[in-house]
């Protein structure tokens, strides 16, 4: 029985330049959450499984912060003096956190049997996600609601404050990246040892050093993610972090994993199909796909596109030997 | 060479996943029509009662099934302190009473799992599952032991209509049931609210969708329509903004919201963010001062319906400065914590009554405690208890009362 | 090669591993006689992940494809029969236990090549993450196509087996039935590894390109490996389902797939008795915390904790602050299960893995080629 009686008739521009908005909010944390992975695995070969519980970390150190510098009551100029507190020190807690989980669990392992890392990586997520539930007792904490609401519109667009510094911080942040790994050494060492570590090895480069900076470099992404996330949907707890993390992997693979562009274009064409896409489908005759069927959506696109382009959009070096 | 024939097979295979996913989801949303019915025409399966002899000295063992690990613990954990206050200072005839505690993960796994080892235990009589999929999992062996067990939380359809013919004997609930909650909360949509149109947003989980299915049958019979297509999220979901422009398009009168707190919180900061005027209604897996606190302003306006009456006898007021002063937590943030607490003292209340001294041991026949258990009538912390031939609660006479948020607090509306 | 292991294999290894598993099943045989009710509910589900973990030890192990979403086999199995048999089921078949046995099992083969088919040219980890978005597109159908499945509410009174006027119906029946299934899934797996197919696999893990050019068909042994894999997982979907007598959607989550993964590898990749250690590692021991009988055994601990607070409060005393004491030690099993129990859990797979990567009993076969195999950081072209 057809639940709806007029599908999508009225469909005005303002509904779907609102549904662009928030496939490229949306789109933006993904693709910071997914700079994490693919460096990783850029440089090691392996699926950083913790990775969403190094964001959700983030998300955590940025609650405190904005809670311990006085929580709903800051408002003025405090508010962004707040913000970047909790931003840098979200980075710096996810950054730690990564490096430290980086020589325990990850670093002994590096001549170990491929699947090795994965069950440690994966270890390492449930201790993280646990440990917080345990401390927090698994209830939801609420970011305090400082940022100041209100919209401004651009064209057809109708665009929160907030969107716009969740999105704007986010792009600063991967062109922040991108000036880190093109333009200075340590970036050309990054490159060099995911390009082959015994080369980079032998021309000088310090291997272990250079993979710590990636989990690093990773994790400050993740942390900054963390901060927006709870910014703007304001609800956090110790289990946030699984399904953004898949998706975020799920955008890294879709790009290419191991590219940086990728990871970038793969955010934001899942955020992008998770929201027009399901509403471009639903225009097609007898289809009506409720929010329900958004992962479908997303996960079929990335089978379909690599079926295709076995190796992702931005396949890195497309050699046969994918 | 093999170039060729795999692109072929993959635009095939591509074409054949699409048509998949399509027709994966349409017509998805089809209602399936077993609900309702009255407590009447009911034959029990068989029970496996036994007397239970208890040595001198012994204690008397009550189970609590719950959860106590991972993401439902704040649920969970609350629920079995309040049972425990229920024993608190009591003795079965010079017997202690000893709770047999087992973590049931909310899972049907786990609920097979715990009614084993509480069973094992020896208990006479158990509180919980406390979720609904963990009950239905459970509630064969319960049976087939003979140990009635009184659900505090499980709120499904089926544990109460099960699948198979018989109805389960052993099996009770002090809270009330979906197919009470959702006609009501439809009804007041309906005639109090002037609410023509709805949109509904549910959790895909047992409770969300058990809810969606009796609110829109009914708001449907009462004449309302619902709009756009309902939307579905899986727990631990915060990004609702594309369903908020879906309602923005749909322009309901009211958005109908089944699910928890944890999620409700997200989606009405972020349905107001855009729309002051569209009226949101949703069931007792918001109402609680989590919600209030968490959504602050924006939870202002928003109508809540909890399945019990508003209660303020000695019950409560004894049960709230009890709970309070054992756990430090609010009753009113603690869903369940009362049903739970009038679970145990179900329980405790017919123990007293069914026990006998048989020499220095105490006999209990577990057929006549379930005999027992289903006619007690009671005053509880969570209103008045009575059970039908089901095991449903029918104790309340106006079973669900409804509230609206005013200045951060709940305020209940007369229909 | 190590020429005392190899004598091993030869004189004194030989004789004794033709007895070793008859002998082993016996003692597990036994076990029904020795232990209560819950201890054999706990092994019917070690058991049930020696089944799960012996059919994706064919697919990853052997053939070396790395699929994380097992679950969606051992769905197709699991609903298969709870469509087809229970009561409340939205097409009431009201079909027999020994029909739907072999139909869930084809059902779930049939999803392996269905899978196989649009990720035979992927490897690695683009495998791993289309394999976890296929499971959980499995889940959310499940959830979702509620005309079908009946959705979140689940099917209960699920079918259980009988043989004529015998039903298997307690712990102890269900115990023997997996053990049975376990058994025919393990012989089944040692026959297929060491035949012509398994030394397919073998070419296609270690390189698929050398292994095309070879001659091995890629497409054929890639699609029998998920296939077989797949029908193993929807048998031990069927069981699962009959033994619980209820399903929803919410047992068929990722995280089956994590630990049926988790007990391939925590055991040893290719390895039988490697699958069943992780298995009573991995699922047997976070049960057996819970048990009265651990309280009890515990609470002879009192000494220790006594010992141990003894220390605290000196510490205390030197340190001033509010140091928790310990529980009392028949608790310590209980707290254990708790959150505890998680965090412990994952601490355990990192340092299982970092102390043995190859697994706590890895298979012979594969300790040989990892030995034989000393190039560090794996190189090579892009992912």
């Amino acid at each position: 029985m057809p639940l709806v009686d007029a599908p999508h008739l009225a469909l005005s521009v303002g509904f779907w330049s609102d549904q662009f908005v928030n496939g490229l909010t949306t789109g933006s944390l993904y693709a910071l959450i997914a700079l994490g992975y693919t460096m990783v695995y850029g440089v090691l070969k392996m699926i950083n499984f913790s990775h969403g519980e190094v964001f959700m970390l983030g998300s955590f150190a940025g609650y405190g912060i904005l809670t311990a510098m006085g929580g709903n009551d800051i408002s003025g100029v405090m508010v962004a003096v707040t913000i970047l507190v909790a931003l840098i020190g979200a980075m710096a807690v996810s950054a730690g956190t990564a490096a430290v989980v980086e020589r325990i669990a990850y670093r002994p392992l590096r001549n170990a049997p491929r699947l090795a890392p994965l069950i440690s990586a994966i270890g390492v997520s449930i201790f993280l996600q646990y440990l917080v539930l345990d401390q927090t007792d698994a209830r939801a904490k609420f970011y305090p609601d400082i940022f100041p609401r209100g919209d401004f519109a651009a064209g057809p667009f109708d665009i929160t404050y907030i969107q716009t510094f969740l999105i704007a911080s986010s792009l600063a942040m991967m062109v922040f990246l991108y000036v880190i790994i093109q333009r200075t050494r340590m970036g050309r060492a990054i490159r060099a040892v995911a390009e082959n570590p015994a080369n980079a090895s032998l021309m000088g480069v310090d291997v272990n050093r250079t993979i710590v900076m990636v989990f690093v470099l990773g994790a400050a992404m993740a942390g900054v993610a963390g901060v927006l996330h709870g910014l703007f949907f304001q609800t956090i707890r110790g289990s946030m972090g699984f399904l953004p993390g898949i998706k975020a992997f799920t955008a890294a693979v879709l790009g290419g994993i191991g590219s940086i562009p990728g990871a970038v274009a793969g955010g934001y064409a899942l955020g992008f199909a998770e929201t027009v896409g399901r509403e471009l489908l639903n225009e097609l005759p007898g289809v009506d796909l409720g929010n329900q069927w958004r992962d479908v959506i997303a996960f079929s696109l990335l089978v379909t596109i690599l079926v295709f382009r076995p190796t992702g959009i931005f396949a890195e070096r497309a050699t046969s030997r994918a | 060479m093999k170039r060729a024939y795999w692109s072929r097979l993959h635009w095939l295979l591509t074409a054949f996943a699409l048509v998949a996913v399509v027709a994966a989801a349409c017509g998805g949303d089809d209602d399936d029509d077993d609900t309702g019915g009255d407590g009447g025409d009911v034959t029990y399966g068989s029970a496996g009662f036994k007397v239970v002899e208890i040595d001198a000295g012994a204690p008397v063992k009550i189970g609590i099934s719950s959860v106590t690990s991972g993401d439902l613990k704040g649920l969970g954990q609350p629920i079995v302190d309040a049972a425990k206050l229920a024993g608190e200072g009591k003795t079965i005839q010079g017997h202690p009473i000893e709770w047999v505690v087992k973590d049931d993960q909310c899972s049907a796994d786990g609920g097979a799992a715990a009614a084993n080892q509480i069973l094992q235990e020896g208990v006479v009589a158990a509180v919980g599952p406390i979720c609904s999929g963990a009950v239905v999992a459970a509630q064969p062996q319960y049976e087939q032991a003979g140990v009635t067990h009184v659900s505090p939380s499980s709120t499904a359809h089926k544990p109460t209509f099960p699948d198979r013919n018989d109805v389960f004997q052993t099996f009770l609930r002090t809270t009330y049931s979906d197919d009470i909650q959702g006609p009501a909360q439809a009804k007041f949509a309906y005639g109090t609210l002037q609410a023509k149109t709805a949109y509904i947003v549910y959790d895909t989980d047992a409770y969300g969708s058990g809810l969606r299915d009796a609110f829109r049958k009914a708001f449907e019979a009462e004449g309302g329509k619902i709009v756009g297509t309902p939307e579905g999220f899986e727990k631990k979901t915060t990004d609702f903004k594309s369903i908020v422009t879906n309602i923005q398009n749909a322009k309901p009168d009211l958005v109908y919201f089944s699910g928890f707190y944890a999620e409700a919180t997200p989606f009405i900061k972020q349905l107001r963010a855009e729309n002051k005027d569209v009226k949101f209604l949703s069931g007792d897996g918001v109402k609680n001062d989590e919600f209030t606190k968490g959504a602050g302003a924006d939870a202002e306006g928003a109508y809540l319906s909890l399945p019990s009456p508003v209660y303020s006898g000695a019950g409560y007021q004894s049960f709230t400065e009890l709970f309070e002063k054992a756990t430090g937590l609010k009753v009113d943030s603690s869903p369940f914590v009362a049903e739970s607490y009038d679970a145990a003292t179900v329980i405790i209340t017919a123990l007293e009554k069914v026990a006998e001294k048989d020499g220095d041991k105490l006999k209990i026949d577990l057929k006549k405690l379930n005999e027992e258990i289903r006619k007690v009538e009671l005053d509880g912390a969570a209103g008045k208890i009575k059970f039908d031939a089901r095991g449903d609660n029918v104790g309340g006479e106006t079973p669900v009362s409804l509230f609206v948020v005013k200045n951060g607090a709940y305020e209940e509306v007369k229909n | 090669m190590n020429p005392i292991r190899q004598l091993g294999d030869t004189t004194v290894g030989r004789l004794p591993a033709a007895a070793r598993w008859p002998l082993f099943l016996a003692l597990v045989a036994m076990l029904p006689f020795l232990l209560s009710g819950v201890w054999i509910q706990m092994l019917f589900f070690v058991g049930l992940f020696i089944v799960l973990g012996l059919g994706l030890n064919v697919v990853v192990g052997f053939a070396g494809l790395l699929d994380l979403g097992y679950v969606a086999f051992f769905a197709a199995g699991a609903y298969s029969l709870g469509i087809m048999t229970s009561p409340g089921s939205p097409f009431d078949l009201n079909m027999n236990f020994w029909l739907v046995l072999p139909l869930g099992v084809l059902i779930a083969a049939s999803f392996g090549v269905l899978l196989g088919l649009p990720v035979l040219p992927l490897r690695g980890d683009y495998l791993a993450i289309v394999t976890l978005g296929f499971g959980e597109i499995i889940r959310l159908f499940l959830v979702n196509r509620e005309d079908v499945t009946a959705g979140s509410q689940g099917l209960s009174a699920i079918a259980r087996p009988g043989i004529g006027s015998f039903r298997i119906e307690t712990f102890t029946h269900w115990f023997y039935f997996i053990l049975v299934a376990a058994v025919i899934v393990g012989f089944i797996a040692s026959r297929l590894r060491d035949s012509r197919i398994g030394r397919a696999w073998e070419a296609i893990r270690e390189d698929e390109d050398v292994a095309a050019a070879m001659g091995v068909n890629k497409v054929k042994y890639k699609l029998m490996a998920f296939a077989i894999g797949a029908s193993v997982g929807g048998l031990g979907g069927v069981l699962y389902a009959s033994f619980i007598g209820f399903i929803n959607p919410a047992a068929f989550s990722l995280q089956v797939s994590i630990d049926v993964i988790a007990v391939v590898i925590i055991g040893g990749m290719g390895s039988t008795p490697g699958v069943i250690l992780g298995s009573l590692v991995l699922v047997g021991f976070p049960r057996i915390l819970q048990f009265k009988a651990t309280a009890d055994f515990l609470s002879k601990f009192e000494w220790l904790r006594d010992g141990l607070n003894g220390i605290i409060a000196a510490a205390d005393t030197v340190v001033p602050g509010s140091i928790g004491r310990l529980p009392a030690a028949s608790e310590w099993g209980r707290e254990l299960s708790d959150d505890t129990r998680f965090i412990i859990f994952g601490a355990l797979l990192v340092a299982i893995m970092v102390l043995r990567p190859e697994g706590l009993v890895p298979s012979r076969r594969r300790q040989l080629e990892f030995e034989s195999d000393d190039q560090p950081v794996p190189a090579g072209g892009a992912a």
